[in-house]
């Protein structure tokens, strides 16, 4: 009976203060087999990941390994239950070779010293077991990523792992390297080896896995055997179904273009392509979805058009004046308005005032800034904004980490949206927020396009999407696949779309 | 109402700690006392007396202030920032040769204009040697922490080279001819050489609060120093506000030599400094970086330096004990205890470098 | 005359660079582990302070330089303690230690023994070694013969910490941890513990330092009589990169312009200069450094 699941979780809660990231996940592995785990970013994948590594404990709900209930306090106990985790950053010391890499926090020794020859000839060994090869002394910092990504494979497996966790294994590889990866998933599972495979990629899911479990929004949705599905399916199981299509947006007509980007070329930090000749333009009174699974190079396009990340190539107009390559306060003093996914990474100060987040990008604005700050002229400001956008508590003075994640997002907005002349850039604007929160972000957007803003929402939420957007453009592999206007949209062909299936109808140009 | 009581909270625990830490540290010191066969409550009470009871106490306690707040400021306006200015010490020694030189080589100007004159040029030597480590810092990443340290050794043995040689004064110190009477800050007391720079510093404090809580600059740094990120996409350019930061961080730096040589020593004499930079770096971080704090604090120090003295002279306890209680409140200071608070146990993440707490501006303004 | 004059330079410079070298090679221990260690003066004085109080008591210049290492321990278990534990910023309780300790050997000093700065009187000294055959032998025996114990020690030592770090679990761990504190954690490596054992050995070598500097170099104690040479080891650690036999050349480097300096000063030069350079070397290097990393950084990914 115990032999069939190899991994139960059942029940699995996990709560961060507000935010609920596992609710009631019930998750099964079978012995042998390739089982992908797919969902948003924020579903709780690599929530529910680091509870089975012990990096976290559940609030609720248990865990079966072989039948066997256990206990994971850490990942010493993990790594003693021979599970594996392979983390999408690698956990490598790049000065180290691979054998010493390998036998860290493990060391066979003779005597004091190391015995490296030992640890050679186990590699040698586990070669022989997982299909490839590696020189135990070449330096981690002089291999390539996909050579990276063995070594921490064979560490998992050097520790005797038997379950072994492939954090979005492919998001570093070349298409090649993925290739041979997949090749050395099925070596190991032909070896009894089992696999717990977390991904967006869908085609890869297809490719790879004997089962799959989506989550979504901390919540499995389903289990399935992999015949019984396909990716336009799985898409849209992880971005949820098409409710409802919102009938009370107000028809609005688009007025002059006010951005426009053409041919964008931008590298990744692996020295890849991670922009591919993007165009598109956004009239007043637009607002332009762009769509598409998360990592798809959505991030840097709005980096480059902050002016964060430097442009390969490529022209970007803002109100008729080239903006290409300007630094960020330039951008944001011609009124580009940007409110960003990771909050307290780009646009909230956790251990500064409420009042002084407020003031960020005009503090030397001729409202507030004369001789020396003008802290009366800041505070009534401040206060309009967030009795206005109903910042709750509506205090100045208290450290904006102490507000929630609804109403930083909302002050955030208030901010930028008195920052903003006629562009704003939202990023996952109702990521991780509340009903009442999500509404109001989605009103005030509208607001803002009746007003004649030009606005960019990027968003992995395909309801938002059809719901706020009047043109589509799907994102895949750093390209705009395909653009449209959102009456002309279907569930089927979105799902395709963000698959990275493009259309087989000819192309609508973005007019 | 409510905003009113956080605040106060605020300031409360702001002082409550120092506090804490200093009466923690004499507690420490009574044990210590008492090992050494001495009376403490006498040696206290002669301590606490020869800083801060008579008129010649305090005088000789705000003489040995002045140069450690002014130090303080200059490490509380580059910390605000997120930069460890650990060379005002170098700044200092710069600083005051430079204020020196202008004060014994030009002749016949009028007193304030000769004072502001070395003293403006002070300001620019301790600004141009902060200048190099900053720089580095923000450029390529080079630790200022071991930069501006090192720098300090050449910046003293520099001047060490200059009075030692080229503008010695004929005898047997080391020492530069004095300063012309009109580069010579105001004596307000003979007996204590107590000098106008007391209100100079106070002003400075003044000023620095000015300066970081109510200037565009100011809120750049502190949000700069806050979250070189957020900044960064808030669109402050936040390699130019450090640079800035460091700037005006040397130029107190130079300023603090300035004053105490043209207020006590009216002379360049080789190693004046007991460690007022150092000092300043401790006063700082006891008043976290407030400018007003940095005046209690260094006030505070000051007391503990003049009275020491006094101490030793009416018990047999040697002043270094003061030195030795000092590192301790630092120490305490320096700490976080909640992590012990009733021994709960957090779940344990894997911690990242030594160095979390330190606000990292390397990251800042490089756009990749 | 001018080889008699170079070879005594050298003989000089070699003891001087002894207390510096085994301060380094304490320090290069938490370098190595990424802990930015600026209390090796506080601990080296403190050892220098225990081996002049302990040879005092018990004419014992063993037992004195085992109490220097014990008490440069425990300097380090309270500023590993504050750093690690507490959390305290390491540059802070790192000047607190120094701090600290200079103040606390000027109190005890005063208090116990003689009130004034500096004690002479009573001390056994750590012995000279000869080496029977070498001592005679005219040059070679002036260069390599008749130092004080822990000169031979120290050098001894550069062998034993380059072994340490490279061959043995414990340096493989703290280099990990150094470079890569998050990699060494998911392995079930402890880096606060890690950080903290790299504390401690820093702590004994630099109380040995101390010992070496009061009882082997002078045989007296006076008040901060360390002056800076914890500084100057910490230079000598970024110079060398944190590598033993590297860190070893860039403290005889130190010991020869400490050399040089002392014999310029004798003639009456100004020596200031030379005293100077590896100050300046350091923040030369230091910025060298971080330039060529960062272009590695910049030019790696664009290639592949």
């Amino acid at each position: 009976m115990a032999s069939e699941y190899v991994l139960e979780m059942r029940g699995i809660t996990k709560i961060f203060g507000p935010v609920v990231a596992n609710e009631d996940v019930n998750f099964k592995v079978r012995r042998g087999e390739v089982h992908a785990l797919v969902g948003e970013n924020g579903a709780g994948k690599s929530t529910l990941m680091k509870i089975l590594f012990g990096i976290y404990q559940p609030d609720a709900g248990e865990i079966c390994l072989n039948g066997k209930r256990a206990v994971i306090k850490s990942p010493s106990d993990a790594i003693g239950l021979n599970i594996g985790m392979v983390h999408q950053h690698f956990m490598l010391v790049p000065s180290f070779t691979v054998a010493q890499n390998m036998i860290l926090g493990v060391e066979p020794r003779k005597g004091i010293t190391l015995d490296l020859a030992e640890a050679e000839e186990r590699i040698r060994e586990l070669s022989g077991v997982c299909g490839f090869t590696i020189d135990p002394e070449a330096r981690i910092r002089d291999c390539p990523v996909g050579v990276q990504q063995r070594v921490e494979i064979m560490k998992a497996l050097y520790r005797g792992a038997d379950l072994l966790i492939l954090d979005e294994p492919t998001s570093v590889l070349t298409p090649d390297e993925a290739e041979e990866l997949f090749e050395i998933m099925r070596t190991l599972t032909h070896q009894g080896k089992t696999i717990i495979f977390i991904t967006h990629k869908l085609r890869e899911v297809m490719k790879t896995a004997q089962h799959v479990t989506v989550l979504r929004k901390g919540k499995t949705v389903t289990t399935l055997p992999i015949d019984e599905t396909c990716e336009q399916d799985l898409a849209l199981q992880m971005v949820g179904r098409k409710v409802e299509l919102y009938s009370g947006k107000d028809e609005v007509k688009p007025g002059e273009e006010i951005v426009k980007a053409d041919g964008l070329r931008a590298m990744d930090k692996y020295g890849r392509w991670c922009l591919k000749d993007i165009g598109f333009t956004v009239r007043a009174g637009e607002i332009l979805g762009i769509a598409g699974v998360a990592g798809n190079g959505q991030d840097e396009l709005v980096d480059v058009f902050m002016g964060l990340k430097k442009l390969s190539k490529g022209r970007i107009e803002i109100d008729g004046r080239d903006v290409t390559g300007k630094t960020s306060d330039v951008i944001r003093s011609l009124g580009v308005g940007y409110i960003p996914e990771d909050r307290y990474e780009r646009s909230m100060i956790r251990d500064a005032s409420v009042a002084e987040n407020m003031l960020l990008g005009f503090e030397r604005d001729e409202r507030f800034n004369g001789f020396g700050l003008k802290t009366d002229a800041i505070k009534k400001w401040a206060d309009k904004l967030i009795h206005e956008f109903d910042v709750q508590p509506p205090l100045l003075d208290v450290p904006a980490g102490s507000l929630s994640g609804g109403n930083a997002q909302r002050a955030v907005m208030a901010r930028e949206f008195a920052l903003s002349k006629r562009v704003i850039i939202a990023c996952q604007p109702s990521h991780g927020l509340d009903i009442g929160s999500i509404d109001f972000v989605h009103k005030q957007l509208l607001d803002r396009r009746r007003k004649g803003y030009a606005i960019i929402l990027i968003s992995s939420d395909l309801e938002e999407m059809l719901y706020l957007a009047d043109t589509i453009a799907v994102m895949y592999k750093g390209e705009l696949i395909s653009s449209f206007p959102n009456r002309d949209v279907d569930e089927k062909r979105m799902g395709l779309l963000m698959a990275g299936v493009r259309d087989a109808e000819p192309e609508e140009e973005a007019r | 109402m409510t905003q009113q009581d956080n605040a106060r909270r605020r300031i409360a625990a702001g002082i409550g700690r120092p506090l804490l830490a200093i009466a923690l540290a004499l507690s420490i010191g009574l044990v210590i006392i008492r090992i050494a066969g001495e009376d403490p409550i006498e040696s206290y009470k002669a301590l606490i007396g020869g800083a801060f009871v008579g008129r010649s106490s305090i005088e000789n306690t705000l003489v040995r202030s002045i140069p450690v707040i002014a130090s303080g400021l200059a490490v509380a306006v580059a910390f605000a920032c997120g930069m460890f200015n650990m060379g005002v010490e170098g700044q200092l020694y710069l600083g005051a040769f430079a204020a020196v030189w202008v004060g014994f080589t030009i002749k016949g100007l009028p007193p304030v204009l000769h004072v502001l004159l070395s003293m403006g040029l002070a300001a620019v030597v301790g600004a141009a040697w902060a200048y190099l480590p900053a720089v580095a810092r923000i450029k390529w990443g080079t630790s200022e922490i071991v930069t501006t340290m090192m720098l300090n050794y050449v910046a003293q043995y520099f001047t060490s080279y200059l009075v030692s040689f080229p503008f010695k004064e004929p005898g047997d110190l080391q020492q530069t001819p004095a300063i012309f009477r009109s580069a010579e800050l105001y004596e307000l007391s003979a007996a204590s050489r107590l000098h106008v720079g007391l209100f100079l510093v106070v002003v400075f404090a003044v000023v620095a609060t000015f300066l970081l809580k109510r200037t565009a600059l100011g809120y750049e740094i502190r949000m700069t120093g806050l979250s070189p990120s957020v900044s960064r996409c808030s669109g402050i350019s936040t390699d130019r506000t450090a640079i800035r930061a460091m700037l005006i961080s040397g130029a107190i730096g130079g300023l603090a030599g300035a004053i105490e040589i043209l207020g006590v020593h009216h002379r360049f004499i080789n190693n004046f400094s007991p460690g007022y930079g150092w000092d300043g770096l401790a006063v700082s971080l006891l008043a976290k970086g407030n400018p007003l704090g940095i005046l209690l604090a260094g006030v505070f120090y000051g007391g503990l330096q003049s009275g020491a003295n006094i101490m030793e002279f009416a018990t047999d306890v040697p002043k270094q004990l003061v030195d030795s209680l000092r590192a301790i409140i630092i120490l305490f200071v320096a700490a976080d205890f909640t992590g012990l608070k009733i021994f709960k146990r957090k779940p344990k993440l894997p911690s990242g470098s030594a160095q979390s707490h330190r606000k990292e501006v390397k990251t800042c303004g490089r756009s990749v | 005359m001018a080889g008699a004059f170079n070879l005594s330079l050298v003989v000089a410079a070699i003891r001087l660079t002894t207390p510096i070298l085994l301060a380094a090679l304490g320090g290069l221990f938490t370098q190595q582990a990424n802990v930015l260690n600026i209390a090796l003066e506080g601990m080296m004085l403190s050892g220098a302070f225990a081996a002049v109080a302990i040879s005092y008591f018990t004419h014992s210049w063993v037992l004195a330089i085992l109490a220097s290492m014990f008490v440069g321990l425990i300097m380090a278990w309270i500023l590993g303690a504050f750093v690690v534990r507490f959390k305290a910023l390491n540059v802070i309780a790192g000047m607190a230690v120094n701090l600290f300790a200079s103040g606390f050997t000027a109190f005890l000093l005063r208090t116990f023994w003689v009130n004034k700065s500096e004690m002479t009187q009573g001390l056994v000294g750590i012995p000279d070694v000869s080496i029977p055959g070498l001592s005679n032998v005219p040059v070679l025996g002036e260069l390599l013969s008749g130092y004080s114990l822990l000169v031979y020690v120290s050098i001894l030592l550069i062998f034993i910490a380059q072994f340490v770090l490279y061959k043995t679990r414990l340096g493989l761990r703290i280099r990990a941890v150094g470079e890569a504190p998050q990699a060494a954690a998911s392995l079930g490596v402890n880096p606060d513990r890690i950080r903290f054992i790299s504390i401690l050995i820093s702590g004994v070598l630099c109380g040995l330092a101390g010992a070496h500097l009061s009882l082997g170099a002078l045989c007296m104690f006076t008040e901060n009589m360390t002056a800076g040479r914890g500084f100057m080891a910490m230079a000598v650690i970024f110079f060398g990169d944190a590598v033993p036999y590297k860190v070893a050349i860039g403290a005889f480097l130190f010991g020869l312009a400490e050399a040089i300096s002392m014999r310029l000063q004798s003639v009456g030069l100004p020596s200031h200069f030379i005293i100077m350079i590896p100050y300046v070397f350091t923040v030369v290097s230091l910025i060298v450094v971080s330039i060529n990393k960062m272009k590695a950084q910049v030019s790696k990914p664009s290639e592949s």
